[in-house]
């Protein structure tokens, strides 16, 4: 058996709508004429078809969820993609700096200062834990 | 001469690259980032699937004048629904930040200031390098940096949006079928209810003149509220087809259009989505 779609659930709903408007204009219009039970019966009958319509307007939206499966997955594949390529580009920033702190070693390292090579080593590895 | 004219050609190619990029990374960036603003909104609509129900039941009890300790609502398809929705409006949400952030030129703007400091120390044993050459070089550098990274990107986007148009049409369409359709279709059953529970106070013979007026002017406020609601749902589901559209354009154009062309077409739907977040939050106050 082929299965309700969003569309077919949402239409369904209407119906149920427009059912519950002719039954209370029905009664609305019958009001004197009708006796009491007879009114609570179709007034039941009534807010009855109402709360169908409402739960069937919930279930056509997950019924959506069908339709969007593939979709949902293609996009958030792409997403994951676009936020992969955002960190390599983060990390181009990264290799300047190291790369920066490794030539300013380099040359503390050729002038031979002690001091300097210390700084020098110091800026390497602060440029290579800085997350940023 | 001819050294200097091929440097010169090389220099204006490689801004000329760069600013192309930039430029043409802007407009969708100002598109992306409008979307995503006018997405945010779905996050101001109060209706949603499971206060429905939880309204309905309150109203069911009071309609039968009935107390409970505990509100006893099973609304577990109203909170599936609700989560179909916010996973559909998280995802195409997620995608346009994404394109956004990408597509942002401060990204791939590189601080060169490490390197070219390093450089003029001047501590390469005989070679000597002056503040105005690591300027130059710095300058040089920035812009090869830009125009590279601005073209990778370019050309990356264009992948993106090429694998995201379809799935992403189908989403947003679903979406505002979503908000459209069925959130707005509950507040129609709202108002049917509450037409049929004054309907009925009006027509019961105990209620005085001044009690069937009261209790209309009630109905009016009620009704009037719904509406607003209803109004709201409805120019937020309606600038989902602004953003389709805005997308579709992108995609359309990814290959053949200038810098300028594709910011002069998606200005059109930036203005309709920043409509209707002006309109949207007029309506909120």
């Amino acid at each position: 058996m082929a299965k309700l779609t969003s569309a077919q659930a949402n239409a369904l709903a209407n119906d149920f709508l427009g059912l519950a408007q002719a039954i209370g204009n029905f009664r609305y219009d019958n009001w004197n004429e009708m006796s009491k039970t007879q009114n609570q019966q179709l007034g039941k009958m009534q807010w009855s078809i109402l709360n169908y319509g409402e739960d069937i307007l919930a279930l056509s939206t997950a019924l959506a969820m069908d339709d969007v499966q593939a979709s949902l997955n293609k996009i958030n594949d792409t997403t994951l993609e676009i936020r992969s390529t955002i960190q390599q580009l983060k990390n181009i920033q990264k290799v300047i700096s190291v790369a920066g702190a490794i030539i300013a070693f380099g040359g503390a390292v050729i002038s031979k200062d002690p001091s300097a090579i210390k700084t020098g080593l110091q800026g390497v590895i602060d440029s290579w834990k800085d997350k940023s | 001469m001819k050294k200097y004219f091929l440097k010169n050609c090389f220099i204006v190619f490689v801004v000329s690259v760069a600013i192309s990029s930039c430029t043409s990374l802007r407009a969708v960036n100002n598109f992306s980032s409008v979307v995503s603003t006018g997405l945010s909104k779905f996050e101001e609509i109060p209706n949603s699937f499971t206060q429905h129900c939880l309204d309905r039941c309150v109203s069911e009890n009071v309609r039968k004048m009935e107390i409970k300790r505990a509100a006893d609502c099973d609304c577990s398809n109203y909170q599936k629904a609700d989560s179909v929705t916010l996973l559909i409006y998280l995802s195409i949400r997620g995608y346009f930040d994404g394109l956004t952030d990408i597509s942002d030129n401060d990204l791939a703007h590189y601080k060169l200031d490490a390197l070219s400091s390093s450089l003029t120390a001047g501590s390469f044993g005989d070679i000597k390098i002056d503040q105005q050459q690591a300027d130059a070089y710095k300058m040089v550098s920035t812009i090869l940096l830009d125009a590279v990274t601005g073209n990778y990107r370019k050309n990356k986007i264009k992948k993106y949006v090429e694998q995201a148009n379809q799935p992403i049409q189908v989403l947003l369409n679903k979406f505002q079928f979503i908000l459209q359709k069925n959130l707005e279709g509950e507040l129609n059953f709202k108002k049917e209810k509450l037409y049929a529970f004054y309907r009925e106070l009006l027509l019961n013979d105990a209620l005085n003149d001044y009690e069937k007026e009261k209790a209309a002017t009630e109905y009016y406020q009620a009704l009037s509220m719904f509406n607003q609601q209803q109004e709201r749902i409805d120019l937020f589901a309606g600038s989902l087809q602004n953003i389709a559209e805005g997308h579709q354009k992108i995609y359309d154009n990814r290959n053949k259009m200038t810098a300028k062309e594709l910011s002069d077409s998606l200005i059109i739907y930036q203005s309709a989505i920043s409509n209707v977040v002006s309109q949207f939050n007029k309506l909120k106050n």
